[in-house]
Parts: structure tokens; C-alpha cells; sequence
């Protein structure tokens, strides 16, 4: 059977319809799941599903809510997310009337796969019984054939019973091809048939399935499955210099955890038999993805994770790391369904430990100062090291430091956390161990816990060192969370103790600032100028800018001239620096660049006109954040022609333009000219168009048209700029016009007459 | 021919027909792609000229077309054919010369064959009655060949007057290649298919082809280079007008280079507007390279050229070998750091860029965190108040980014627009991944509005003292609801009302019926997840504590606070009633509660007035 047929056929439907948006995203959605293009897949989903619900075919909701399960459960393991999802679309897909939707045998299999993931072996009886059912309700020429005797093969292979699963494979195959298929679903059952080979053993048919297989798969999932086979299967032969070809990188499979094991067992073998490192830095990746697996509630993966991580760090001598690896593993194994098997493993892997501890211990040096030097880059063996030498001497704050900072190199950093917790919560401790831990508690994003902290530290601590760093890390918080009256206190406190801190100071000025309290922020910036005692420094820029919104002008030019820019004289700077750009933020977040001359060292009036119906900026004086956006080129020629893009921070002086247009026929480059030389004087002219402007004439001719910008001054009379325009454009040889400031202006006739123009030649009107 | 001098017949090796029969469905999809293999022969010709001799000539190809006559001609000054070679490799497929020089020769040669396959010649029959060549070799420059062939299978080989060293093809196209006369389209054929070939190219009537690529000069000025770059992709680049350009530079042994640009059409988060032009030395490979972009990249044109990339057999794609996949590398990093130099030095093109293409730039952004640190305070998505940045959505909500499936349609929306709180609309193109992605990587907390934990975020659990909370709860309970008692915005709004689709779906399929309609075993795995919710609770009760009608109620007399708690839940039922299917409401049991209670305050107020 065709199950795609009745997805083509509502895909006509829907194109028909006019519903174009949903029949594309139905077109496509198969193929971004397929390809493992997960931004896609999100991107596109809740715009689908809204759209196909709106469209009152449950068929359709089906098709993508299976398929965003496909991506998320099959691919990406979100299972313990998903699962209510996955039981509410079984659910929904199996009501009277949804049931013969085709996709509904695969809402089934989206379900087993939630419990696959849990726990494959856990569930494996329970998968097995939905899938026979669901095979029960297909024919070999389904598509889903292939699919569901996937999960078939697979959760037999869970249940250890990977012979009975070579036959059931090598049947499915027969049956799709007794019913005619060529290629595809073949294909499809060869990763489910390569896999069985693998466990079984029998690398060298699972590499000539994998040879014969490659050339035909296309989509990217599954070319990615084939990939990791390939590595498995040569590094079982023993062929690791091949294997090491096809070992993917790890940011390639970090996004889609389904590959995540595959991936594992590949790498292990390599590490094992010693084709690449067996080092922290594997231990570390692998212990990622544990992580990673371990929040998805994928149980099973990550216990078995934890002891292949055991297993490699047994056999680098690394006994701490096993040790925390059995942890791990003993806390994954009471979430197990089924224990059978892993219990066993798990006290093997203890056993392993234990045999070789003797031998595996690490030596302490006699004194604790050569200890503590004996740091290195490595910081698993440091671990070993500081750990072993703590049994020596507990209370040492030093070994306190380098035990944490060796699992905060390791990136375990809860751990980290808690090893300097512990300790410090002990005794009354030092600021070097306060410090360590505000830094691992921000590293790890552990705000609430770095405030908890601080807290404890202000109503607690005498240190005036531990007090000192708690205002900062408290500061640090505050302003990330844009809390800046609790950060700008901080920095106070800070100050009051250590009034030369010249960053906390610098900081504060920049709170207050966004706080919107000048006069403060400059105190604190005419502070930091008087302390530089004749050295310039990135605080005369700020003081520039609020110096110049409080018109400070003696300050502004006193750091002008402390940064190099020739700042003799008295009151505001009125230079003509050369062009710059300046970008304005609006309301809704979006900038927009405007062209405008540098007046000062932070400080430009805008010179162009932008569109009447935006709010009009043309001559706005400005002041600017005075680091640009675009770092200048390197490259001399293109410097040449650089122009400097500044952020506006305030707007010193509203040009007070008002904005209108003017459009018509182009007189000639010349004409154009005269009109500009001839607008009265508190009106601009910008010409906007190019040689691309068409307008038509009412007897068909093409000519060239203009559209230009007319800003007037508040205090100029629009009647004398309609008259100085009139004037000017008397003899030209086609119609010029401009309604909006003929209507501002109060002229009715003239609007008539020009919206008439208008009409007759097609322009469009500024609305 | 009056300058033949012992014509003789000779028979062709192969089974012409069926090999070309093959060809012609297989090999060359259009006819059109003849043009190509002759220049290309042309050029391999003159390559071998160069290779072989120490001889003093300009390499030059000249096509012309006769319309009346129904010939195109393609005559080149290479090293011309012997009888010998004529008769071996005209009448042999597959040992086309250039292959032989592939073999034989390194350095230069390879680089700067183009012919792989032999096949190029026998292009030309499938779009002539008869073709013909005429030819002097720089080995026997005192004799000159014409060799003749109507459908390939036998030809007529002559001696005739020594030309110019050199070969000249003339085809008598058949009727259903007769465009190929045309002069105009045969013009923009070579240019599209020949125009990157370093050799010289001239067309009668027309001029030169070649079209001599910007990065094949050495950069005089960044500025000149830039306008270059455009000019060039203005002519490759069909239906769109290129905003700005981005330089492919070769990086590595395998590298591409070329141009590749940013459309200035208007693009949806779907479109597919990539077009893509790959020539391998100097020839047209693939019109149609796309998978050489990264799919975000749907609005991206480019032209690029490789000596290590590999055609197909057909000559018409390319294999997806090792240096494909590099190229993909070179390409996605190439385009990644052009779009943020354009950001940095090109302003209104970047501008430009963000408006066109922003749907599509927020899935790009969620492809590559580069892209995203670009992208993250330039994008807009659509929110119920407008299209906002991310950042001027948190700034007027607190921190927090709220986003709405448009599933619920309820009090949320109530709710906000009281506040005008901005919504981002997340069933538009990549609205929620990229407002998830900005919170994770920048900052701010996502709401997704009518989930579990959504609605855990927006109602946090409230503090009061034990003897108002007993009281409220008990006011305020009902059947099947769990009150919980929290503090929200706006204060005049009462209580909302949120079903439990937990609830509702362990209720579905724990009803009778369920097991006719779905198998034993998919009814005990779905079961298994069921038999952990707490069916009880249908829906939740969330009781605005900052809201003063609400404050009042524990020291309001009797009967006006029950009264005026069951109006609160009447309220709070009758809000959440359009939206959900997941919530049975009785209608008329909530209006009789309603009413009733409206009833008997209103009775109390006239008692009172």
C-alpha cells in the first residue's frame, strides 16, 4: 500500500484550496526529520500543527504531530518529555474515523520508542507485543513495514535474543522482496540487520551490508547511522586505521542522541585497543553525553555509559574516575525496570576496581607544599593525586582549592560545588576558597545558589576580603538579571571599602547611566579622571557622553583633550569632522542607520531624510556611544572609504522637521539642481530615486520620474515653500507634484489638481 | 567536397546506436549540452597544442551559426587530429585523446584538461544529420582531413588542402535541435556553459564569451573588487538582483573559489531560493548545485569554480566525494564569516539582508551560534503587540519571553493585552526555537503559555497567612478543580482557570471502549503512563491573591463572600470555556451559579438600599 498517496493527494487538496503554506510544510517536514535537521523540524512544527488543526483534517494533525515525535523520540530521544505527547496522539489517532489514517499504525511505534529509550531491555516484552501487533496490521508493502520490524528486530535484540532476531530479519527482507520492492525498504532493514551481526559477532557481513547498503541511502540520519557501523564493524576486525576515517566528531552527533550509543560502543572499542587516546578529555566527552542521556530520562543508555566510562578509566588507572562512574552507575540502576544483567555488570565493574586498587594507587609526596606544586595539565591525575593526599591531610585549605579546581576542570562542576560547600561549611574558611566557589557556582549558571551565597557571606563573614568578593559576585548577578539598584549598591559597598577600584567604579558609572542618574554617573566619572591624575583612560569616553546630556562642556572638552582630539575653546562642540553613520533604536528593538556628521568627539547631526511617514530625525543632534559597531578595516584602501557606525545613545536636539515628498517627471540632472538651490530656506531636498524610476504618462510614454524627500522647518511657512516649489518648477517639461505638504499646508485645490496628476500617471501617494 | 582528394568509407567500432541510444536517455539530459562538449574538445585541444609543441600561437575558439543554412560551426587552432588519431579516437568510443593526456600527463595537463570521458564528440550526433570535421594537425601540417558521419555508425574520412592548424566542426543540425542556429540562444549557451574557460572564445556577430571571473584578478582595491564581484553575480543570477557578495577564497588543497551572493528577493522561512552554478576548469557542471549551501541559506546565490571537484558521468552533477564535502565546509564557513564582515563594514546592505530575508535568518540563527551572536539583537519576531526584538520583548515583560502555541486562546490572551504584555506568536516560522535559543544563550526566562511548566512560571505559588489561605481554599473550591492560590498581573483580574489535559487523557483512555479501539499491547504501554496521574484534578484553579475583590473575600460577611466567590469561579469557568476541548464544561450550571448569586446580591443591596 501507498501510505504517502493520501498525503499527496491532501497536499493537492490543500493547493487547491489555497492553504499553499500548510501543503509545502506537509511536503516538506518528512524531509527535516530525515535529515536529522532539527532547527528545521522546530522551526517549522508549531506553524504546521497550528495550521493543520486549523484545517479541521485530523488525518493531517496525525502526519505532523507523528512526525515531530519521529524527531523528537526516534531521533533525539526526548522521551521522558514527549511520552504524554506520544500517549495523547495514540490516543487521538485511534478514535473512530482517525484510525484508518495510516499514520496511526506509526503513532504506535512513536510510543514503543518513548519506552525504547527509557529503557529498551526493560521494556523489551512489552515493545515486542506492539510491534507484532502493529505488523499484524500491515502488509510487506507498506513503507512502515520495514520500520516496524526494525523495532522489532531491535527489541528482541533488547531481550537477548539476537539469534531469533537474525531470522526474523532475514524473513522481513524475503517478505519485501517476495512483494516486488527493489531497494528502498531492503535498505531500510539493513541497519536493523548489521546491528544484529554486530552483536552477533560477525563483523565481516555486517561490513559487506554496510558496503552494499551506502551508495543507496539518502537521507542524512541514516548515511550518519551507516557511518558509525562502519567504525564498529572495522574496529571489531581490527582494522582501527580505516575505522578512524569514519569516526564522526562529536558536535556532529551531540544534537541528535539516537546516535549517541553507536557512537559510544565505536569510540570504546578504539579506545580500548588503543587507536586513539584514552584520556580525561575522551572521559570528559563521553561524560557529557551521559549527562545529556541522563536528562532525557534515557536510563538505560546512560547506565551503560557510566560503565564503559568505568571501564576505560580502569584501564588508564584511574581509579577515582571508575569509582564515580559506579556512582553513577549504582544511582541509574534503581531507575531500571529490569535489572537483570546490569546488576552484574555493575558489581563486575566494582569488583575490576577493587583488584587493581593496590596497584593502581597514587603515591603523596611526604610534604604537602610539594603536593600542591605538583599540578599539571592534567587534571584527572590531579584529582587522583589531591585525592589520595586529602586522606593525608583533610583540613588543608590548598588541597581544599586544587581538589575543586581539578573537577572544575574535569567540567564536573556540581561536584566541584560540593567538595568546597562541604569543606567550607565546616569551618570558618578563607576567601580563596569563598572565591573558588562563586566562580564554579557562575560557571555552572547557579545564580539563586551564588545569591544564597553572597547572603550568607554579607550577614556572616569578617573577612573584609570574602565581603569585598561577595559585593562583587553579588553585583555580577544583579546586573546580569538587570536588577541595577541591588547591583549598584554592591558596588558601593565595594567602593566605601576600596575607593581606587577603578573597573567597579567605571561599572557603577555605567549603571547609573542606564539608570538614567546623570549627575551621579558623572560624579563618578569626574572621580575617575581626578584619580587618573592626567592619564587618559576609557572612562574620558563615557564622561564625554554624560558630560555632554548635562551640558557639561568644561568636562567633555577637559577629556577631549585627554584622549587627543584638539578641544580648545568653550561650550558644545560645533566641528565639522567628517561623515559618520549613527543607528538609532526604536520601540520595537530594530535599529535604523541614518548618514550625519561628526560634530564632536561623541556628538553628530543627522543629514539624512528618511521616509514621511517614519518620525523625522533629519538635522536631530545626537550623542553617541563612541566605539563603533564596525571595527575600522585593516585593509588600507578599504579604510580609506570607511565610515565610522555609531549607537545613539540621546538625542541632545530634535532637528524639528517636519517631512513630506515630492514626485514626478524627471526634469534633468540641471533642473533637479535649481529646484534644490531654489527651496526657500528651512527646506531640504533629498533625492530618494534612481535611474530605475519609471512613471507612464497618460498617453503611454516611459519616462524617467523622481521621488525626492522635502524636510521643512518648524518656523518655515509651508505656503512659501509651495510657492518657492511652484515657481521653481513652472517651465519644467512633466508634472511635479507634492500633496502631502499642500494638504499640511491647508491648500485643497492644489491637492486636488495634484492628486489628479497622480492618478493620470500612476504615482503612488506616501500613506 | 572539390578539395577532397581519396575519400574512403570506414566503419565505426562500436554499437553506435545502442551506446548512443544510452547516452541520449542517460548522459545528456539536454540537447543543448553538445555546445559544451565541442568547446570542450576545442579546449582540450588547444591545452594539447600548448603541452606538446613550442609553437607561437594565441589559443582561440571561434563558433559562428548559419541560421538559413541550419550549421553551427566550432573551429579552434589546437593541435589538430592525424588520420590516424581521427580514425582512433573519432571512431572509438571512449578513448576520447583527453583522457589518454589525463593519464599520461601531471602538472599542468590535468588541471587544465577538461575531457574525461571520451564520450564529447558523439554528443554531436544527437543533434545533427551530418556532421563534419576538418582538420590539420601540428604533426603532418602539410595534410588536411575532412572527416564526414551521418548518425555516427559509418563515416567518410578524406584527404583534402592543408588548413591552418587546427580543426573546425561543422554540424547540419536536424530539425529538433534547429535553436541551436539560433544566434542569440546559441550566444547565451556559451556563455553560460563556456564563459569561465580561460581560452579565448569569439562568436561571429557577437564578440567574446568569456566572461573573465573577478577572483581570478589579483585584488587591486577592496572597493573595485566588491563592485566587481556584483556585476558578475547581476549576470548569473536570474531572478533576483544581488544585494551584496561574498568572495569564495580558496583555503586548503581542495579549495573552491568563486562568488556567492545574497538574493534581494523576499524569502519565507521555507524558500528554497538557492541557485548555485559549478564549473570544474572552466565548464558548466551544474546549473543547479544547492546542496553545496547549507539549507538555512535559502536565499543564496553563487558561482563557484574547482579543479578537485569531480563530475558525474553525466557531466551534469557532480560526485559527492571528499572535496564536495570539504567544499560544503568552505562554503558554510566562507558564507558565516562574509555575512558578519557585510554586517560590520556594508550597513545598508546588511539592512537590506535582515529585512528580506528575516524568517529565514531566524532558523539560520538556530544552525550556527555564530550566526546566532549576529542575528540575536537584529532579529524580529512577530509578537501580538508587533514584530519586536527579543530583547524589547523581555524589557517590557519582566525578563521573561512569553510565547504562544495559539492552542489555548484564552486567558492568556486576556490577560496580556490587559497588560500589553508583548506575546510572541510561536506558530510562525522558527518564533519559539529562536526565542528559546535567545534565553538560553543570552538571557530572559521562556513562558510557553498553556503548558505545565508555563503555567507554573506564571503562577507561582503564593504566601499568606494560614488562616486567609484555609479560607480561600474553602471558598473557592469546587468538584474536580484544585484550587491554587497564587499572585498575578493585572490584580483586577480574579482567577483563571486552566484545565488538567493529564485528566482528560488518562479519562480517554481508561473509558470503556478504549481496548476496542486500540490493540492489548499499545492500551498497556499507554496505560502504564495513564495509571500515574492523578485523574482527580480536572482542572486548576488559579486564585489572584493581589487582586482586592479577592483580598476581601475571608473577612467579607456572610452570604456576600460565598455569593461573591461563586461569582469569582463563574468567571473564571466561563473565561476558559471557548477555549478547550480538554474541559467538560456544563454551561448552564455555571450561568445558574452565575445568575444565582448575582441574584441574591442583588437582593442584599436592595435589603440594604
Amino acid at each position: 500500500m501507498d501510505i504517502w498517496k493520501w498525503v499527496h493527494d491532501a497536499e493537492d487538496g490543500l493547493r487547491g484550496s489555497g492553504q499553499i503554506r500548510l501543503a509545502r510544510l506537509i511536503a516538506r517536514l518528512p524531509g527535516y526529520v530525515c535529515d536529522d535537521d532539527h532547527a528545521r523540524v522546530d522551526s517549522v512544527i508549531p506553524e504546521a500543527l497550528a495550521l493543520a488543526k486549523a484545517s479541521k483534517n485530523p488525518w493531517l494533525e496525525i502526519f505532523v504531530r507523528h512526525w515531530h515525535l519521529q524527531s523528537r523520540v526516534l531521533h533525539r530521544l526526548q522521551a521522558r518529555e514527549a511520552l504524554s505527547e506520544a500517549v495523547s496522539l495514540v490516543e487521538f489517532a485511534h478514535r473512530d474515523g482517525n484510525k484508518a489514517c495510516p499514520q496511526s499504525v506509526c503513532t504506535t511505534q512513536d510510543l514503543a520508542a518513548c519506552y525504547a529509550a527509557f529503557d529498551g531491555p526493560g521494556y523489551a516484552e512489552e515493545r515486542l507485543a506492539v510491534a507484532s501487533e502493529s505488523l499484524a496490521r500491515i502488509d510487506p508493502d507498506w513503507p512502515c513495514f520495514s520500520c516496524i520490524s526494525t523495532e522489532y528486530s531491535n527489541a528482541l535484540l533488547d531481550a537477548g535474543r539476537a539469534d531469533e532476531a537474525f531470522d526474523f530479519v532475514t524473513q522481513q527482507v524475503a517478505a519485501v522482496r517476495a512483494a516486488g520492492d527493489r531497494f528502498r525498504q531492503q535498505h531500510n532493514m539493513s541497519a536493523a540487520l548489521v546491528d544484529v551481526l554486530l552483536k552477533l559477532e560477525r563483523p565481516e557481513e555486517a561490513l559487506a551490508i554496510a558496503q552494499e547498503t551506502g551508495p543507496h541511502l539518502s537521507d542524512n540520519h541514516q548515511k550518519l547511522r551507516l557511518e558509525l557501523v562502519w567504525v564498529r564493524a572495522l574496529a571489531a576486525v581490527g582494522r582501527h586505521e580505516e575505522a578512524l576515517e569514519h569516526v564522526l566528531p562529536l558536535e556532529t552527533i551531540r544534537p541528535t542522541m539516537g546516535l549517541y550509543e553507536s557512537w559510544l560502543m565505536g569510540v570504546e572499542a578504539l579506545a580500548l585497543a588503543g587507536a586513539i587516546p584514552n584520556d580525561w578529555r575522551l572521559d570528559a566527552q563521553i561524560a557529557d553525553l551521559q549527562r545529556r542521556m541522563v536528562s532525557n530520562g534515557v536510563v538505560r543508555w546512560a547506565f551503560d555509559t557510566a560503565l564503559r566510562r568505568g571501564t576505560l578509566a580502569v584501564r588508564r588507572r584511574r581509579p577515582a574516575t571508575a569509582r564515580q562512574c559506579v556512582t553513577d552507575a549504582t544511582a541509574l540502576l534503581e531507575q531500571l525496570r529490569t535489572a537483570d544483567g546490569a546488576a552484574e555488570a555493575l558489581a563486575a565493574l566494582s569488583a575490576d576496581i577493587d583488584a587493581n586498587a593496590a596497584e593502581h594507587a597514587f603515591e603523596v609526596p611526604d610534604d604537602v607544599d610539594a603536593m600542591l606544586d605538583m599540578m599539571s595539565d592534567d587534571p584527572e591525575t590531579d584529582l587522583e593525586r589531591v585525592l589520595a593526599a586529602r586522606e593525608q591531610w583533610p583540613d588543608h585549605e590548598g588541597l581544599v582549592i586544587m581538589h575543586g579546581s581539578a573537577l572544575q576542570a574535569l567540567g564536573r562542576l556540581d561536584d566541584a560545588a560540593d567538595v568546597v560547600a562541604q569543606w567550607r561549611s565546616e569551618r570558618d574558611a578563607g576567601a580563596d576558597t569563598f572565591i573558588l566557589l562563586g566562580q564554579i557556582l557562575t560557571q555552572d549558571g547557579r545564580s539563586d545558589d551564588l545569591l544564597r551565597l553572597v547572603e550568607h557571606a554579607l550577614t556572616h563573614a569578617e573577612d573584609p576580603e570574602i565581603v569585598h568578593q561577595a559585593h562583587y559576585f553579588g553585583a555580577q548577578v544583579r546586573r546580569e538579571r538587570g536588577e541595577r539598584p541591588a547591583a549598584r549598591q554592591h558596588l558601593e559597598q565595594i567602593l566605601a571599602a576600596v575607593p581606587t577600584a577603578i573597573n567597579t567604579r567605571l561599572t557603577l558609572a555605567g549603571i547609573l547611566f542606564e539608570m538614567d542618574a546623570l549627575e551621579d554617573s558623572m560624579a563618578h566619572l569626574d572621580l575617575l579622571v581626578e584619580q587618573g591624575e592626567g592619564e587618559s583612560g576609557s572612562w574620558d569616553w563615557d564622561r564625554m557622553v554624560v558630560g555632554t546630556l548635562l551640558g557639561r562642556w568644561d568636562a567633555v572638552r577637559q577629556s577631549a583633550a585627554l584622549v587627543g582630539f584638539q578641544a580648545d575653546g568653550e561650550g558644545p562642540f560645533e566641528e565639522a569632522w567628517g561623515p559618520v553613520r549613527v543607528r538609532f533604536r526604536g520601540t520595537d528593538g530594530a535599529s535604523s542607520d541614518m548618514v550625519a556628521l561628526r560634530t564632536g568627539p561623541v556628538t553628530a547631526r543627522v543629514l539624512e531624510m528618511d521616509k514621511p511617514t517614519a518620525p523625522s530625525r533629519y538635522h536631530d543632534a545626537v550623542v553617541f556611544d563612541a566605539t563603533p559597531i564596525n571595527p575600522p578595516p585593516e585593509d588600507p584602501d578599504a579604510r580609506a572609504t570607511f565610515v565610522p557606525l555609531f549607537e545613539v545613545v540621546g538625542v541632545l536636539q530634535s532637528g524639528g522637521y517636519r517631512m513630506f515628498s515630492v514626485d514626478g517627471i524627471y526634469p534633468g540632472d540641471e533642473a533637479w539642481e535649481a529646484l534644490r538651490q531654489a527651496v526657500v530656506p528651512g527646506a531640504a531636498l533629498q533625492l530618494v530615486s534612481g535611474a530605475h524610476y519609471e512613471l507612464t504618462s497618460p498617453a503611454g510614454a516611459k519616462q524617467r520620474g523622481l521621488y525626492a524627500y522635502l524636510a521643512v522647518a518648524e518656523k518655515t511657512e509651508l505656503a512659501a515653500v509651495h510657492a518657492a516649489l511652484t515657481k521653481a518648477t513652472a517651465t519644467w517639461p512633466g508634472p511635479i507634484i507634492w500633496p502631502s505638504l499642500a494638504a499640511e499646508a491647508g491648500l485643497e485645490e492644489v491637492v486636488a489638481v495634484q492628486r489628479g496628476v497622480a492618478d493620470r500617471y500612476g504615482i503612488t501617494l506616501d500613506s | 567536397m572539390s578539395d577532397e582528394v581519396t575519400p574512403e568509407i570506414l566503419k565505426t567500432q562500436v554499437d553506435l546506436s545502442g551506446l548512443m541510444r544510452v547516452l541520449g536517455d542517460h548522459l545528456y539530459s539536454t540537447r543543448r549540452v553538445v555546445l559544451r562538449e565541442l568547446v570542450q574538445n576545442a579546449h582540450d585541444s588547444c591545452t594539447r597544442r600548448r603541452m606538446e609543441t613550442d609553437d607561437d600561437f594565441e589559443a582561440q575558439i571561434t563558433v559562428a551559426v548559419d541560421t538559413d543554412a541550419g550549421t553551427l560551426s566550432i573551429e579552434d587552432n589546437g593541435a589538430g587530429l592525424t588520420r590516424e588519431e581521427l580514425i582512433e579516437y573519432l571512431a572509438t568510443v571512449g578513448r576520447g585523446y583527453t583522457g589518454h593526456l589525463r593519464r599520461a600527463e601531471e602538472g599542468e595537463g590535468p588541471q587544465a584538461l577538461i575531457g574525461a570521458f571520451g564520450l564529447g564528440f558523439l554528443s554531436a550526433y544527437f543533434v545533427s544529420e551530418k556532421v563534419e570535421l576538418f582538420t590539420t594537425s601540428y604533426q603532418t601540417p602539410d595534410l588536411g582531413w575532412v572527416f564526414a558521419s551521418r548518425g555516427g555508425e559509418r563515416f567518410r574520412l578524406a584527404e583534402i588542402e592543408p588548413r591552418a592548424t587546427g580543426t573546425k566542426v561543422v554540424l547540419h543540425l536536424n530539425d529538433d535541435a534547429s535553436e541551436l542556429a539560433d544566434d542569440e540562444i546559441t550566444f547565451s549557451l556559451l556563455e553560460k556553459y563556456c564563459g569561465l574557460l580561460p581560452v579565448d572564445i569569439q562568436m561571429k556577430g557577437h564578440g567574446r564569451v568569456n566572461v573573465d571571473p573577478p577572483w581570478r584578478e589579483p585584488v587591486s582595491s577592496v572597493v573595485k573588487r566588491r563592485r566587481d564581484l556584483l556585476s558578475f553575480a547581476s549576470r548569473y543570477e536570474g531572478l533576483f538582483e544581488p544585494v551584496c557578495t561574498i568572495e569564495l577564497v580558496p583555503k586548503g588543497d581542495n579549495g573552491v573559489r568563486g562568488v556567492l551572493w545574497i538574493q534581494d528577493g523576499w524569502t519565507f522561512g521555507t524558500s528554497d531560493q538557492r541557485n548555485v552554478s559549478v564549473y570544474v576548469r572552466g565548464m558548466l557542471v551544474s546549473d543547479d548545485a544547492r546542496e553545496l549551501v547549507p539549507t538555512w541559506a535559502g536565499f543564496v546565490g553563487g558561482v563557484i569554480e574547482s579543479a578537485h571537484l569531480t563530475p558525474t558521468a553525466s557531466r551534469e552533477d557532480l560526485l559527492q566525494d571528499v572535496p564536495f564535502l570539504s567544499a560544503i565546509d568552505q562554503i558554510r564557513e566562507a558564507l558565516i564569516e562574509g555575512l558578519a564582515a557585510i554586517s560590520r563594514d556594508q550597513p545598508a546592505a546588511w539592512r537590506r539582508i535582515l529585512t528580506r530575508h528575516s524568517e529565514q535568518l531566524l532558523g539560520a540563527a538556530l544552525c550556527d551560534d555564530r550566526l546566532f551572536g549576529l542575528l540575536a539583537e537584529e532579529l524580529r519576531v512577530p509578537t501580538s503587540e508587533g514584530e519586536l526584538t527579543v530583547d524589547a520583548i523581555r524589557e517590557r515583560s519582566d525578563g521573561r519571553i512569553h510565547v504562544s502555541l495559539g492552542e489555548q486562546g484564552g486567558y492568556e490572551e486576556v490577560l496580556f493585552r490587559a497588560l500589553r504584555v508583548p506575546v510572541v506568536t510561536g506558530t510562525r516560522y522558527a518564533a519559539l526555537p529562536f526565542c528559546h535559543a535567545y534565553g538560553e544563550k543570552v538571557g530572559g526566562t521562556v513562558v510557553q503559555l498553556g503548558t505545565e511548566e508555563g503555567n507554573k512560571q506564571l503562577f507561582p505559588a503564593a504566601m499568606l497567612a494560614e488562616a486567609d489561605r484555609a479560607s480561600l481554599l474553602s471558598l473557592l473550591s469546587s468538584p474536580r478543580r484544585a484550587v491554587v492560590l497564587t499572585r498575578f498581573e493585572p490584580t483586577t483580574l480574579p482567577a483563571v482557570l486552566v484545565p488538567n489535559r493529564d485528566a482528560a487523557l488518562k479519562r480517554r483512555v481508561e473509558q470503556d471502549g478504549a481496548d476496542k479501539r486500540m490493540s492489548q499491547g499499545v492500551l498497556s504501554l499507554v496505560r502504564l503512563h495513564t495509571a500515574g496521574i492523578d485523574g482527580a484534578v480536572e482542572a486548576r484553579l488559579y486564585v489572584n491573591v493581589g487582586c482586592p475583590a479577592v483580598a476581601a473575600l475571608p473577612t467579607a460577611p456572610e452570604p456576600i463572600r460565598t455569593q461573591a466567590a461563586a461569582l469569582i469561579r463563574s468567571l473564571a469557568e466561563l473565561m476558559s470555556s471557548r477555549t478547550d476541548e480538554a474541559l467538560e464544561l456544563d454551561m448552564n450550571a455555571t450561568l445558574d451559579a452565575m445568575s444565582g448569586a448575582l441574584s441574591t446580591l442583588m437582593g442584599l443591596s436592595e435589603e440594604g438600599g
